[in-house]
């Protein structure tokens, strides 16, 4: 894959293209805030030349969530185009600023992930086909909460198991890879996940049940 | 020390006046007058003599006359000083400065201001006072101590010694009985009485002379309204500056934190990964790196570990999420990562300024810590909501209660934040829970200062 990188500290940066390089992929360009990442990735997709941005969440100019803004003008310009962000927040805003729109071909993950070479690179690659990555730390933040507050009516009517396999959707993991970690049969698993659906109240005919199943934890 | 407390007038006007301290709290007071205009005497003097002594043979000496009147004010400044404390021995405590805080250096910054204050100038007014009060006070105090002498040696003269008075011994009185010639030993008791009269009725006079003396020197050293108005506005200020300095240096150590150790930590893991990936190699190539694999993960974990550990520490320091997404964000991260469940609700306005979110995010961080270190609570609670241009946070848990906010220094901490904020913490833990932290922020800015007006 050929990917634009954008990350302020030059030391991570370089790891990360260390990382990329030996996992196959190309790092065509590497920038270090988020107005030179918003040019470049203009200059690149002209040529088609780019597959996937990574971008860091904090950068110049202003240190804040200039990454995932630049995010956001970047699918403004070119829907569809495969973020993956990188971040070291847990906290459920910035997942939450990231995912406001449209959630295909986006992911969040923690920085501490990165160093999970396997994790990274499945994440990327879902990220790369369409899918959508919520960082499972981030996921879990969400779920303990979910489960202790009594607010939240809808995700409170799931079941531990139902739970479970909704975190592991929000992970990116298919059905197969689902049954495999939990030793459960296919039918199993449809069902549980039909019921999150109902639970859940999202319309089948509405398509990609799976990604606003996942939202849900970050809608709340 | 209750005597001190209460003033001149108030003694004079109880019964036993004459047998209680009050006379002699009098006499020590109007004795020291005299003493102190001496004593300013003597200092202009010396500065005279000082200046006068290196500049007798040049033409300079003309200016001591000029210099000598420039020094005035700082005699004034002298004399308000000790005053304060004579009229504190006189029970007219609490006499504030009506002066500007201010630090002696740099010392013409000192100069300037303290000669355009009017405190200064009054202080200068009552020097003048002061000093005509202490001229009459020595006058006094002589005429007193020669009459109590002359009466005292008539008594010893005639009740102990037991010999006649031959003339008209008795003092300063004497002009009031003209024509009394003289005393026998037997008349002694005349001496007595009259010796007592006198002190009773000297320590009224002094009584009276110092307390008039000492109200009007409070008259002109007490702080005006507006002097008082703005020295609170210099502490709330200086107070404000040292909690914006505090953030500063707070943001400081997190963006360090960030920019460095937490780059080099992910860094660090990503590299374990790579060797990761290498050993993973090496298996397939049917080497046995069981060993090499098992102290990797260790590695990997403790790598995890401490990535988490820091982005726990760097939220206790400077959240960024309040700063980029709010208090409500902030407050919801604060709920999600503890570890007892936590019922927030949260109704206030959208648009918080940044200090009473920073404010209301540490009380809650300080509340939950709280909760989580001292009580049995199973359950926290986290309300917020804005209500006639004030912000109510209350932290609650459903613990044993019983906690003393007089005990944690974060409480104290936060308390002072809040104060300088013109905002309340109140801390309400029954024995049996349970306990409630609440916290009130005034949302205008311009409040703040009304609430600390006299």
């Amino acid at each position: 894959m050929r990917i634009v990188l954008a990350e302020d500290s030059t030391l991570l940066r370089e790891g990360l293209v260390m990382v990329l390089n030996r996992l196959g992929h190309e790092v065509v360009r590497q920038v270090a805030d988020a107005p030179s990442l918003i040019r470049t990735v203009e200059e690149e997709a002209a040529e088609g030349e780019v597959d996937v941005v990574i971008t860091d969440v904090r950068m110049p100019p202003t240190n804040t969530s200039d990454g995932l803004q630049a995010a956001h003008r970047i699918r403004e310009r070119h829907p569809g185009m495969p973020v993956l962000v990188l971040s070291q927040y847990i906290a459920a805003a910035y997942a939450r600023e990231l995912f406001s729109e449209d959630s295909t071909g986006l992911g969040y993950l923690l920085k501490d992930r990165v160093g999970r070479i396997e994790d990274f690179a499945r994440a990327l690659e879902t990220v790369a086909e369409g899918g959508t990555v919520i960082d499972p730390d981030v996921v879990k933040h969400l779920m303990g909460n979910a489960a202790a507050d009594s607010r939240s009516s809808a995700l409170e009517s799931l079941t531990p198991r139902e739970l479970e396999i909704l975190e592991l959707m929000a992970q990116g993991r298919a059905n197969s890879e689902i049954e495999r970690e939990l030793y459960v049969s296919s039918a199993t698993v449809a069902k549980h996940i039909g019921n999150i659906f109902d639970k859940l109240g999202l319309d089948p005919n509405a398509g990609n049940r799976r990604v606003r199943a996942v939202l849900a934890f970050l809608g709340r | 020390m209750r005597s001190m407390t209460t003033s001149m007038w108030r003694k004079l006007s109880r019964p036993l006046y004459a047998v209680s301290e009050g006379p002699w709290l009098a006499l020590f007071a109007l004795a020291m007058q005299p003493f102190l205009a001496f004593a300013a005497l003597m200092l202009l003097l010396a500065v005279v003599g000082g200046l006068g002594s290196y500049s007798l043979t040049s033409p300079l000496i003309l200016l001591l006359p000029f210099i000598c009147v420039a020094m005035i004010p700082l005699f004034g400044l002298w004399y308000g000083y000790i005053e304060r404390g004579r009229l504190w021995v006189l029970g007219f405590d609490g006499v504030a400065s009506g002066h500007v805080r201010l630090p002696l250096r740099p010392f013409w910054t000192w100069i300037r201001v303290r000669y355009r204050e009017p405190a200064t100038w009054r202080e200068v007014l009552a020097t003048v006072i002061g000093g005509i009060f202490g001229l009459v006070s020595a006058v006094i105090l002589i005429l007193e101590t020669a009459t109590a002498a002359a009466l005292a040696a008539s008594l010893v003269t005639l009740g102990l010694v037991r010999e006649e008075i031959q003339s008209n011994y008795l003092g300063p009185l004497a002009p009031l009985a003209p024509d009394v010639a003289g005393f026998t030993p037997d008349e002694w008791w005349k001496f007595a009485l009259l010796l007592l009269l006198a002190l009773i009725v000297f320590g009224y006079l002094n009584g009276l002379l110092a307390a008039i003396s000492a109200s009007a020197s409070k008259a002109l050293l007490a702080p005006r309204p507006e002097e008082i108005q703005r020295q609170i506005e210099g502490l709330t200020n200086s107070r404000a500056r040292i909690m914006e300095s505090f953030e500063g240096e707070r943001r400081r150590i997190e963006r360090d934190l960030h920019d460095g150790v937490q780059q080099e930590l992910v860094n660090l893991s990503l590299r374990l990964g790579m060797i990761e990936l290498d050993i993973k190699g090496l298996e397939q190539q049917g080497v046995d790196a069981a060993g090499a694999r098992e102290q990797l993960t260790l590695a990997q974990e403790q790598a995890r570990h401490a990535l988490q550990t820091l982005r726990n520490t760097v939220r206790g320091i400077y959240p960024a999420v309040l700063e980029d997404h709010g208090l409500r964000a902030a407050l919801e991260e604060l709920a999600n990562n503890c570890i007892l469940p936590v019922d927030l609700s949260y109704c206030a306005t959208t648009v918080l300024p940044q200090n009473i979110e920073r404010t209301a995010y540490y009380a809650a961080n300080e509340g939950i810590a709280n909760a989580l270190k001292h009580s049995t609570a199973s359950r926290l609670g986290i309300t917020a909501h804005s209500a006639e241009g004030t912000l109510h946070l209350e932290i609650s848990d459903n613990g044993q209660g019983g906690a003393d906010p007089a005990h944690g220094s974060g409480i104290a901490g936060l308390n002072e934040r809040a104060e300088a904020m013109g905002g309340t913490v109140v801390v309400d833990s029954p024995a049996g829970g349970p306990t409630t932290l609440r916290v009130r922020l005034p949302l205008n800015q311009d409040e703040r200062v009304n609430t600390l007006r006299f």
